[in-house]
């Protein structure tokens, strides 16, 4: 049964044989728009040649903007930081009668974290944090 | 042979529509099976139903190295085999832009969670914000260089952009470079703010806020990070060009929503909120 099936099959798809239109233009001039393809070369070239000056402004702004003001703020911003590391040190040494009072809501440990001894934050700093428990 | 006297015979031989049919391949289901492998190890760990964390560390593993195979295809797909076309690269803008909007919205409950407790600090903290007892950190120090590395990473990344589009192949190079360098070090300085800071995330719903929306902002620049290495060396490697860059394009756009993001944290959780 198959293969009479199959037979019938090649039959209804193979009869017609080759398209008459096979040896036609596949983009026949009367399907060709010539404006809009004109129009998509403009835009392309209009397009790169536009940002060769752009190009030369970003790169303006990025050495005599953005340069400077990155040093400008990096210059007093690692002062700042420097005068806290040594604030840091004094609080290292603290002993836990002087730290500030610790609220309930601080320092919360509902059960113990799957790391390092289980009661430090990821980004535990022993000089600026303290887990006081009585 | 002139296009216009190309047969149907011709036509025949090559495809007659602008979409790229993938062909079968392992990594969807790959990725699927490490993403879920991950989320398991990683809850699984953090309850505790695990001894150790190598499993999460492997799953990590896994979905990286599966990314790194699914890109390496596309890459192939687009540089050497060029099935990218003007539609399939639209397509992929098009995705990209939906899963920015997903990203954003993610963010929005964030800003959402930090607000709802910030905007109306409860009796129990002190009716204050930060509550009391709880020191912010100022926006005029370490964030404020941090802004400025972002908005100076958003210049370096038009410099980029235009030369690429102007076939400047050096100064495109430098300007990726500019910009892969600025989110390094934006990511290691968040690492010092955040090991300097003198609370935690588990310091009261100031910390949780403020750290799982940071903290969730750097992941994404680490990310963007290892985006723009990637897109730098596909520039040395002559990947891209002037009109066919989807990768270099989703970067960009990455970055400057990224950037904008950043503001938006800054000025809310930075300033306002200290």
């Amino acid at each position: 049964m198959f293969k009479r099936l199959t037979q019938r099959q090649f039959v209804r798809f193979n009869s017609l044989g080759v398209s008459k239109h096979i040896n036609e233009a596949a983009f026949h001039p009367s399907k060709i728009n010539k404006a809009a393809g004109e129009a998509f070369v403009k835009e392309y070239t209009e397009k790169v040649h536009h940002s060769e000056a752009v190009t030369k402004l970003w790169k303006r702004i990025t050495y005599i903007v953005a340069v400077p003001a990155l040093i400008a703020t990096a210059i007093p911003v690692i002062n700042i930081e420097l005068k806290h590391a040594k604030h840091r040190e004094h609080l290292a040494h603290l002993p836990d009668e002087e730290w500030p009072v610790q609220y309930d809501y601080q320092n919360i440990r509902s059960r113990n974290f799957w790391w390092g001894d289980g009661d430090k934050t990821l980004f535990w700093n022993s000089s600026v944090n303290r887990h006081i428990t009585e | 042979m002139k296009l216009k006297n190309m047969t149907n015979k011709v036509r025949g031989n090559m495809q007659l529509h602008p979409f790229h049919l993938v062909g079968p391949s392992p990594w969807p289901m790959f990725t699927s099976f490490s993403l879920m492998n991950l989320a398991l190890s990683m809850a699984l760990t953090s309850h505790g139903y695990m001894g150790h964390n190598y499993f999460m560390f492997l799953a990590m593993f896994v979905v990286f190295y599966s990314m790194t195979l699914w890109f390496k295809d596309m890459m192939a797909e687009s540089s050497y085999l060029g099935d990218h076309t003007m539609a399939v690269k639209r397509g992929m803008n098009q995705g990209f832009m939906l899963f920015v909007v997903s990203e954003m919205l993610m963010f929005v409950s964030l800003f959402w969670a930090y607000l709802h407790s910030a905007l109306n600090p409860n009796v129990e903290m002190g009716m204050m914000w930060p509550p009391m007892g709880m020191e912010a950190m100022s926006p005029a120090e370490l964030p404020l260089l941090n802004t400025m590395m972002l908005l100076a990473s958003g210049v370096t990344m038009t410099y980029a952009h235009h030369a690429l589009m102007n076939k400047d192949r050096k100064n495109t190079l430098y300007g990726f470079m500019y910009s892969t360098m600025l989110m390094v070090v934006f990511v290691f300085c968040q690492g010092l703010e955040y090991s300097f800071s003198s609370f935690t995330i588990a310091d009261s719903v100031y910390g949780s806020a403020f750290f799982s929306a940071t903290g969730l902002h750097g992941m994404h620049m680490m990310m963007l990070a290892m985006m723009l290495a990637m897109c730098t060396w596909r520039v040395y490697n002559y990947d891209f060009t002037n009109t066919s860059h989807v990768g270099a394009e989703t970067t960009m756009l990455y970055l400057h929503v990224l950037d904008m993001m950043w503001l938006f944290m800054y000025m809310v959780m930075y300033w306002w909120g200290s």
